[in-house]
């Protein structure tokens, strides 16, 4: 399967092959990381020293672009850094090499998807500079505000420039682009397997994409819709969302949210599969309950969806839907316990060697507990009534999609880099890094959770008019915080330097640098395009760690004993 | 490119398009949901759909109905390798989208001129637009899509794509078997 | 410090308890869940030990912790759905009627005028420059919930009470003070650029007071609608 020799710009911008699509990926996903996290260095440091000028930055935030900055903070997070990472990028560099094949089903497709989505990005990037100002309706998009409140919006065309137009229109490439990588993996997944691998042989990781792509694709298509409706409606004069001539607000809440909870899973089954490729490796054992894994989260993939409208409790929805949105959302708590504790379970009796992944592993999975337990706070209506739209909320969705889209996606990168460049990421360098991120994270989130039990509310950009909010302890509380944000990015320059440092060294990693069992440790570092010379053949299932009565401890997938 | 077969002998052209359709039914089916909504909430929609044409809205559905017969006779004739009477049927069912097409523009500008646009004066006009609208775009890319296949067949091992440019196609057409009742005949 | 502010609504004592309930259960769950999984980093060995987890003696461990966070859950919802009805279903009776219009940047309102109804021509309304919702102590309050432009929602901390201001939507819930004072009231949602100063005030007084009150704002000319 060799491919001859192409041009520069054919094998690194306009490649189909899916390992430098993952790249690129994952590259314009770590940029806009970057992006997103300055942004929240600005208004957190905003909030910590309320009228002060920003260092790096400028004056102090007027209300308006800090609503812009809040706004723009979550939506790259979300759709243009855990996306493009974790299902796109992972997804993208892996799916083919673990189920042992030479590319994606549809190569084509995937380098349009990527194109797209690049597209996508640049399209949000502009609308943040626009002149008349960035979006600043919120990441919901919640209608009449973000259909410009009905009354100042310029008229079609100039309506098409502007911030809120050009981030649906972002969104909505974002989505497409997203779905079409989504029926890629999906078909790779089911047609493209090599000899011997079964469906149950799959390493978990290729599972939780596949689950992930499905409720994407179930779950995004009616926010489509709506996105059109409201493009319509900032452009050309509809009034879908308009109560004055009919039409109802409420509606797209149903419409993102049906979207927006499946969302999170979205992201999480990527990390999870990450970190449950990274455990067994590093625990020398077999993933505990690989099948059980496989049936819960899709019993919590099921019930994601039948959830959304615990986003709305305090939208006066019939009490009784409180009712039922309540009892599915707490269930939901049964089969991700199931899965953290079948986790911790692969660890239990195990060989542990504390490599900088295992260490991003571990970290993800405490910290995720934190996030997991705190959403039964907010699942039960009684208390989410109080805690809606506090920083009580904040803290809680930090602590989970900080884990999912910061650390597991480290831990990878840890664990996955030997393979894609060849190179091995300094440990001690790696050690310092985690431990600075994951002791600033909780510096950072963990205050959050008293501000918003004290009532403080979100998305306010300075506290002073708000009575005791504006008084100790809560000042310092906010500052604390600030100072952990500070603290997250000071210890991404080490990993900056941990990066460069690397690649610019001349050592070479092994081809299977952590004794690993899945097929792509059996390909070249990096692998070529095609990956193999000849295809593996699968013998067993992808956990084969420290078997009885064996001296090595391992079998790798692809040996025949 | 050859055409790929899994070990589950499972094409995979097939499976993607058999994905891509139900993903577009899920896009049209959140539309259609919010139309329904809003229609059993407001009785009185029933006078503006009152002012569709359900005589172009039949003769429409009798055409898509019809393209969706010949393209199945273009695949028909493609698993029997009979490349000129596939091209011949994709042509057909091309055209019948352009007949498809061209009553839709009658269509619209006699609603425009009767004062019935987008954005009013009811919301049921905004949903007539968007869901006929989201439609006919469908159309237009099926259209474009049979068209790259038919040229595509000509020279080349092409022929199982014949296959899934129908599949679209068909999608095309039972989106509208939804549209045409909800939105023609519900008065 | 307290962990949560002043409670000033009859209802908000069984809001907090249903915290303190999930915390007390959560913190549980958390406790023994970090316990295991230190329990397992120091249960390393020098080769590790084969297991599947695949037949049900090996998966009963984690077995029993899903049964028991399913307890847990069963025994926090069966409290906590008491607590939503009470809050949630109007009383049988309530004894005064207040109205909130939200609009960009400011609360107003609206107390029935002499015919008894919301939302009419004769209604008594507070408006800016004046910006606090009096009300009186121990009586059982319903609360009609408007906005003339954007969503806002109406959040008094003390009260233990936030809900929406949906614009062609009335939303009606219900509190009752219990406490005299003054107390904050803020926007929880995000309405526009100056979201970040929407606030406003409650003031709890006694019924004779708030009897006058409305006396006294009924002298005042009648403001234009
Ligand atoms: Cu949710
Ligand atoms: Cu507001």
């Amino acid at each position: 399967m060799h491919k001859e020799q192409q041009s520069f710009i054919r094998k690194y911008i306009f490649s189909t092959d899916h390992k430098v699509i993952g790249f690129q990926y994952t590259i314009v996903g770590l940029f806009m990381a970057l992006v997103g996290g300055y942004l929240a260095y600005v208004f957190r440091y905003n909030l910590a020293f309320p009228g002060e000028s920003i260092p790096f930055f400028g004056d102090a935030l007027d209300p308006k672009t800090y609503n812009g900055f809040v706004t723009y903070h979550g939506a790259i997070m979300f759709f243009w850094v855990a996306m493009p990472i974790l299902l796109a990028g992972f997804g993208n560099l892996l799916i083919p090499l673990m189920v042992g094949t030479d590319d994606m089903a549809f190569p084509t497709v995937n380098m349009l998807s990527f194109w797209i989505f690049f597209l996508s990005t640049v399209v949000l990037l502009i609308s943040l500079f626009l002149p008349s100002g960035p979006f600043d309706g919120g990441w919901t998009i919640y209608p009449p505000l973000s259909a410009d409140g009905y009354h100042v919006k310029p008229s079609f065309p100039a309506s098409i420039a502007t911030g809120g137009t050009l981030f649906l229109l972002a969104l909505a490439l974002e989505f497409t682009s997203m779905i079409m990588g989504g029926i890629n993996f999906i078909v790779t997944t089911i047609a493209k397997r090599t000899q011997g691998m079964t469906l149950f042989r799959l390493p978990i990781f290729v599972w939780f994409q596949n689950i992930a792509a499905l409720i994407f694709m179930v779950s995004v298509g009616p926010v489509v819709a709506g996105a059109v409706m409201l493009l319509l409606d900032r452009t050309v004069g509809t009034g879908f969302f308009d109560p004055a001539r009919g039409g109802d607000p409420i509606l797209w809440q149903h419409l993102f949210w049906f979207f927006g909870h499946p969302e999170v899973y979205v992201i999480l089954l990527p990390a999870l599969g990450i970190i449950g490729e990274i455990i067994p490796t590093f625990s020398r054992k077999p993933l505990f309950g690989y099948r059980m894994m496989i049936y819960l989260v899709l019993v919590a993939a099921f019930l994601s969806v039948i959830v959304w409208a615990h986003h709305q409790f305090v939208a006066g929805i019939d009490p009784r839907m409180g009712t039922f949105f309540s009892v599915g959302t707490i269930l939901i708590s049964v089969p991700f316990a199931g899965v953290i504790l079948s986790l911790i379970a692969t660890m239990f009796q195990g060989k542990i060697r504390f490599t900088t992944a295992m260490c991003f592993a571990t970290g993800m999975v405490a910290a995720f507990l934190v996030g997991g337990l705190t959403g039964i706070f907010l699942g039960s209506d009684v208390f989410d009534i109080y805690a809606h739209d506090t920083y009580f909320v904040v803290a809680h969705f930090h602590y989970t999609v900080f884990p999912i889209a910061i650390l597991a996606s480290l831990a990878g990168i840890y664990y996955w880099f030997p393979k894609f460049t060849g190179k091995q990421l300094n440990e001690t360098l790696g050690k310092i890094h985690f431990w600075l991120t994951f002791i600033f994270f909780n510096l950072f989130a963990f205050p959050l959770f008293f501000l918003g039990l004290a009532g403080q509310h979100r998305r306010i950009a300075n506290y002073e008019v708000f009575d005791y909010l504006a008084q100790e302890p809560f000042t310092t509380l906010r500052v604390i915080a600030t100072i952990g944000v500070i603290g997250i990015w000071i210890a991404q320059f080490v990993f900056l330097w941990n990066l460069i440092k690397t690649l610019r060294s001349k050592e070479v990693a092994e081809r299977n640098p952590w004794n690993a069992t899945t097929l792509e440790w059996a390909a070249d570092s990096p692998p070529p395009h095609g990956n193999w010379q000849t295809p593996p053949v699968v013998y067993r299932w992808a956990y084969e760690y420290s078997p009885e009565n064996q001296t090595k401890d391992f079998i790798p997938q692809y040996v025949q004993e | 490119m050859e055409r790929s077969v899994s070990i589950g002998r499972i094409p995979t052209g097939r499976l993607g398009m058999w994905l891509l359709v139900v993903g577009e039914l899920i896009i049209f089916g959140g539309l259609i949901a919010c139309y329904l909504l809003y229609r059993l909430r407001y009785p009185e929609w029933e006078e503006a759909a009152s002012h569709t044409n359900m005589l172009l809205g039949a003769i429409n559905t009798f055409v898509l109905l019809t393209s969706s017969y010949t393209v199945v006779l273009a695949h028909k004739a493609a698993i029997h390798e009979n490349v000129s009477k596939a091209r011949t049927f994709l042509l057909i069912t091309i055209l019948l989208g352009l007949v498809f097409l061209g009553i839709k523009v009658v269509e619209y500008s006699e609603k425009i001129a009767a004062g019935y646009t987008i954005a009013g004066p009811s919301l049921f006009w905004s949903f007539y637009y968007t869901a006929t609208g989201l439609h006919a775009l469908h159309v237009i890319v099926g259209m474009i899509a049979l068209f790259v296949i038919r040229q595509q067949i000509r020279s080349g091992p092409y022929l199982h794509r014949v296959e899934l440019g129908a599949l679209y196609w068909h999608m095309v057409d039972i989106i509208w078997i939804f549209l045409f009742p909800l939105f023609y005949i519900a008065k | 410090m307290k962990i949560l502010p002043d409670r000033a609504s009859s209802y908000a004592a069984e809001v907090d308890s249903v915290f303190w309930l999930i915390l007390l259960f959560v913190s549980i769950g958390f406790v023994i869940t970090l316990a295991v999984l230190l329990y397992a980093i120091f249960s390393k060995r020098e080769r590790a030990k084969y297991f599947t987890g695949s037949n049900w003696r090996e998966y009963r461990w984690v077995a029993f912790g899903m049964i028991g966070i399913a307890l847990a859950d069963f025994i926090i919802l069966g409290y906590e759905l008491k607590v939503w009805h009470k809050t949630q279903w109007l009383p049988e009776e309530t004894h005064y009627k207040v109205g909130v219009l939200a609009r960009q940047w400011n609360f107003e309102y609206y107390y029935p005028g002499p015919d008894g109804q919301l939302w009419t021509n004769d209604d008594i309304i507070v408006r800016p420059p004046q910006d606090t919702l009096v009300l009186p102590l121990n009586k059982k309050v319903m609360v009609e919930l408007r906005s003339a432009d954007v969503i806002h929602a109406l959040f008094i901390p003390a009260f233990r009470f936030k809900y929406d201001c949906i614009p062609g939507r009335t939303i009606q819930r219900w509190f009752e003070p219990t406490k005299e004072g003054i107390y904050m009231v803020s926007c929880a949602e995000l309405c526009g650029v100056l979201h970040s100063r929407m606030r406003s005030t409650v003031k709890v007084v006694p019924e004779s007071a708030f009897q006058a009150f409305l006396q006294q704002k009924r002298m005042e000319p009648l403001a234009t609608k």
